[in-house]
């Protein structure tokens, strides 16, 4: 396989000024034969080629715009990594913002939706009382199972609830069952 | 109605993202859209540019105009090159428009053999020995194949070695259409 002759352009001459900005406008500008390198990395021979014609546009005193529009009629908008504004890039620019402005709607509602169902002080005061005789998990089991409940149950379920045995299965089931009643009906008043 | 929206939400972001994964999949990042495609073809620096001296030099550039025709950048370099070079022989031989060679920072010695070699699809072949005619026509690698049509606008690019199915289904029915 034979080479892709070297490049025999002469070289171009430029004051600090231009070599900054050229360093400035290779950044910008990828190389299309390697496409994660920009312009100002790559060995590829189309990239040394693309390079003298840069310096020589700068050499000629064509201004950045002028050489990017140059390049972008050639090789599209790719070759540039920071795509210029435009219709066909419209969505490009904007996604990030809409996308952050989505996600903080979504946000809102669901900071919404949460203080709606945040639990009212009447409720929480209904369901204090049943701590009188045990944490509420242990008086929801003892409730909702069956008022006779044996009290027999292993330690580490319902012992709280036998600490307290003043109050009978039958009045902690009534008193659940007021809680869940004042939970309800608050959700349905703030909710509608 | 809110529950819709709950289920919904992640639902539809779920498909958004996999419609655009599923369409990245078959994307090839080496096919850059060209720019070119509807727009004049760069002819001027074609006119710019000397003859590879080999015996079947049939056309000017000029003659050119007002012709459906083919622009194939090659070089000897180039191992795509090779792989399509057949099919190219094939349409050269079919008669159907005029296949311009570009060989791209060849060598003219080392072009020459290739085309002794392979064979001559090439109503002309140009010698673009400094890159800026390829650069003008926004090549970046070859094989690179352009179709140009009656009022020298650029129609149709292929970037890579072109296939029977790509000129069989692409090429074939557009230069059709075009020299109509």
């Amino acid at each position: 396989m034979s080479q892709a002759i070297p490049n025999q352009l002469p070289p171009v001459t430029l004051d600090e000024a231009q070599q900054q900005r050229l360093r400035k406008l290779y950044a910008e500008i990828r190389c299309l034969v390697c496409q994660n390198q920009s312009l100002a990395d790559s060995a590829a021979d189309l990239a040394v080629d693309l390079r003298h014609e840069v310096q020589s546009q700068i050499a000629k005193g064509s201004s950045d715009e002028q050489i990017k529009r140059w390049l972008v009629e050639r090789y599209g908008d790719f070759v540039l990594y920071k795509p210029q504004m435009q219709a066909s890039t419209a969505i490009l620019w904007a996604g990030p913002f809409v996308s952050l402005a989505l996600g903080g709607l979504i946000w809102k509602l669901v900071q919404r939706r949460r203080s709606i169902n945040r639990v009212p002080n009447s409720a929480l005061s209904a369901a204090s009382e049943l701590s009188v005789g045990g944490n509420l998990r242990g008086a929801s089991a003892a409730g909702t199972a069956a008022p006779s409940a044996d009290r027999s149950k292993p330690e580490g379920f319902g012992h709280r609830v036998s600490q307290a045995p003043e109050v009978s299965n039958a009045e902690r089931a009534n008193q659940l069952r007021r809680a869940k009643q004042l939970l309800l009906s608050d959700d349905d008043q703030r909710g509608s | 109605m809110s529950r819709w929206i709950r289920a919904g939400l992640p639902l539809g972001l779920f498909v958004v993202i996999a419609w655009f994964l599923l369409k990245g999949l078959d994307r090839n990042p080496r096919e850059i859209p060209s720019p070119l495609i509807n727009k004049a073809a760069p002819h001027e620096v074609l006119e710019g540019l000397d003859f590879l001296d080999v015996s079947a030099q049939t056309l000017k550039v000029n003659d050119l105009k007002g012709q459906v025709w083919l622009l194939n950048v090659w070089g000897s370099w180039c191992s795509g090159c090779q792989v399509e070079h057949p099919l190219l022989n094939r349409l050269a031989a079919e008669k159907l428009l005029p296949i311009v060679g570009l060989a791209w920072k060849d060598a003219p010695a080392q072009s020459r053999d290739w085309l002794s070699k392979l064979g001559n699809p090439y109503a002309m072949v140009l010698m673009d020995l400094q890159g800026k005619a390829a650069i003008e026509w926004g090549v970046y690698g070859a094989p690179e194949t352009f179709l140009i049509d009656k009022d020298n606008k650029v129609r149709f690019k292929h970037v890579g070695p072109l296939s029977a199915e790509i000129i069989d289904k692409q090429l074939r029915p557009m230069i059709e259409q075009l020299k109509r």
